[in-house]
C-alpha cells in the first residue's frame, strides 16, 4: 500500500462520514420528549406484551379453537385484572360478514363503555404488534377481543391465514393498572 | 419518564463542592452529573448532555446510512430513546457508549429497512462542497490537479461504498474521529481484533480496487 493510496482512502473516507449535523438536535430531541404520548397507533405497543399476557393470549387461542365454542368475547391476562377492568365489549359488535376490515381503516372506535379502540386490520399486523414489543418485567393491561379468534390463532402460529379477520386491541392504560394494585 | 417531576437539580448532585459549576467538572464527571441530573427527569441536564453528544451520534449514524438527512432523524430518534431509557443506565459503561450503542442499532434497523442504502453517498456529488477535502482541492492553485484530485477522490468514495457492508461500517466508523478501536469493537460487539482485521481488509482491497483503476495513484 502506496503512501498515496492510503492517504486517498483516508480522505475519502472522512468525506464520507466526518460532517457536522445541519441543525442542531437538542431543541428537537427536548420537543419529542415533552410531546405527549398518542393514545392512539403506537402508543399501545410501547407498553409491551408480557410474558403473562402472552400465555394468557395462548391459552386463549387454543381454547378458542375447541370444538362449540365459536367465539372469543375477550382476553385478558389475570383474573385480578379481569376483576379490576372487565372483559372489553364491543357496541354493537362487529358483524360476522360485511365489508372488508380493511374498509374500517385505522380510525378508531367506542366501545360501549366509552373506551376507544383500534381496529386492527388483519391476524398478521396481530402477529406482528405481538413480536414488535419488548417483554416487560410485569404484565400489562391487555384486553382483545376478536370477532374470528380462530383466525388470530393461525396467526399466532404462524401459519397462514384463511380468512381476514377482524381484532379489537382497546388502548392499555398500565398506570391505572398500577394504581389499582 | 416523561411525567416524573424535577427533584434534582445539576447543581445539587456536584460533590466536590458546593459552588463548583459543573462546567468546571472533568469531562467524565461532568457526564456523569449530567446523567444523573436527567436520570432524575431534568430535561435541561439531558439537553446539555444531547448538545455534547449530537456530533458523535450524528457520524455514528451516518456510517451505517450514508445519507446526511436519514442520520439525523435517526440520531433525533436514538436521543429520544436514550431519555426513555435512561433509567434503565447503571453507569457501568459509559454513557457514550452506551448512547452511540442505541445509535448503531437505530441506524443499523432503518438501514435494513430503506432502500436507497448508501445510493446518496455512492453518487459522484455526494457530500460534495462540504467535505474538508473538498475544501482542500479548493484551495489547490492548479486547475489540472484540482480535477485529477477530485476525480480520485469520488472513485475512491465509490469503492468504498462497494465494499462489504461489514468492511465498510468498520472502516467508516475508525474514519469517523470519533471512535477508537476498542469502542467500535464495543459498538459491532466483535473482538478488537476482528476490528483491526476490517479496518486492514478494507484498505488493502480499496487499494487494489484504486490501484487497477486508469488514473489511479501510483
Amino acid at each position: 500500500m502506496t503512501h498515496a493510496h492510503d492517504d486517498l482512502i483516508t480522505t475519502a473516507a472522512r468525506s464520507l462520514v466526518a460532517r457536522e449535523p445541519a441543525r442542531p438536535l437538542r431543541a428537537r430531541v427536548l420537543e419529542r420528549i415533552d410531546r405527549p404520548a398518542p393514545r392512539h397507533g403506537k402508543g399501545w405497543i410501547k407498553l409491551g406484551l408480557p410474558v403473562g399476557a402472552g400465555v394468557a393470549l395462548f391459552t386463549a387461542v387454543a381454547v378458542s379453537r375447541l370444538p362449540g365454542i365459536d367465539a372469543l368475547p375477550a382476553i385478558g391476562p389475570a383474573p385480578a385484572l379481569a376483576e379490576a377492568r372487565p372483559a372489553f365489549a364491543l357496541s354493537p359488535p362487529l358483524p360476522d360478514s360485511g365489508p372488508s376490515p380493511r374498509s374500517h381503516g385505522r380510525a378508531a372506535a367506542a366501545s360501549a363503555d366509552g373506551t376507544d379502540v383500534t381496529i386492527v386490520e388483519s391476524a398478521a399486523e396481530v402477529a406482528w404488534r405481538a413480536a414488535a414489543v419488548p417483554p416487560l418485567a410485569e404484565p400489562a393491561d391487555l384486553v382483545i377481543a376478536v370477532s374470528q379468534p380462530a383466525a388470530v390463532a393461525i396467526a399466532l402460529l404462524d401459519v397462514p391465514a384463511l380468512t381476514a379477520p377482524r381484532v379489537v386491541v382497546p388502548p392499555i392504560d398500565t398506570d391505572a393498572w398500577r394504581r389499582e394494585r | 419518564m416523561s411525567t416524573r417531576p424535577v427533584t434534582v437539580s445539576v447543581a445539587s448532585l456536584v460533590t466536590i463542592g458546593p459552588a463548583a459549576p459543573v462546567a468546571d467538572l472533568g469531562e467524565p464527571e461532568r457526564v456523569r452529573v449530567l446523567v444523573r441530573a436527567a436520570q432524575a427527569g431534568e430535561r435541561a441536564a439531558f439537553g446539555t448532555l444531547v448538545e455534547m453528544h449530537e456530533r458523535a451520534v450524528f457520524r455514528t449514524a451516518l456510517a451505517a446510512l450514508g445519507d446526511a438527512g436519514e442520520a439525523d432523524d435517526t440520531a433525533q430518534e436514538a436521543f429520544v430513546i436514550a431519555w426513555q431509557r435512561l433509567s434503565g443506565f447503571r453507569h457501568e459503561a459509559s454513557f457514550r457508549t452506551w448512547l452511540l450503542t442505541i445509535t448503531w442499532r437505530k441506524a443499523l434497523d432503518r438501514r435494513r429497512r430503506q432502500r436507497r442504502w448508501w445510493s446518496r453517498a455512492a453518487s459522484p456529488d455526494a457530500g460534495a462542497g462540504t467535505a474538508p477535502v473538498d475544501r482542500l482541492e479548493s484551495a489547490s492553485a492548479d486547475p489540472e490537479r484540482q480535477a485529477v484530485a477530485g476525480d480520485l477522490l469520488r472513485k475512491a468514495r465509490a469503492e468504498i461504498v462497494r465494499l462489504s457492508p461489514k468492511l465498510r461500517d468498520t472502516l467508516l466508523l475508525a474514519s469517523s474521529g470519533e471512535h477508537s478501536y476498542e469502542q467500535i469493537a464495543t459498538l459491532q460487539g466483535i473482538p478488537l481484533g476482528t476490528v483491526k482485521w476490517r479496518v486492514a481488509e478494507a484498505r488493502r482491497q480499496l487499494t487494489r480496487r484504486l490501484g487497477d483503476r486508469p488514473g489511479g495513484p501510483r
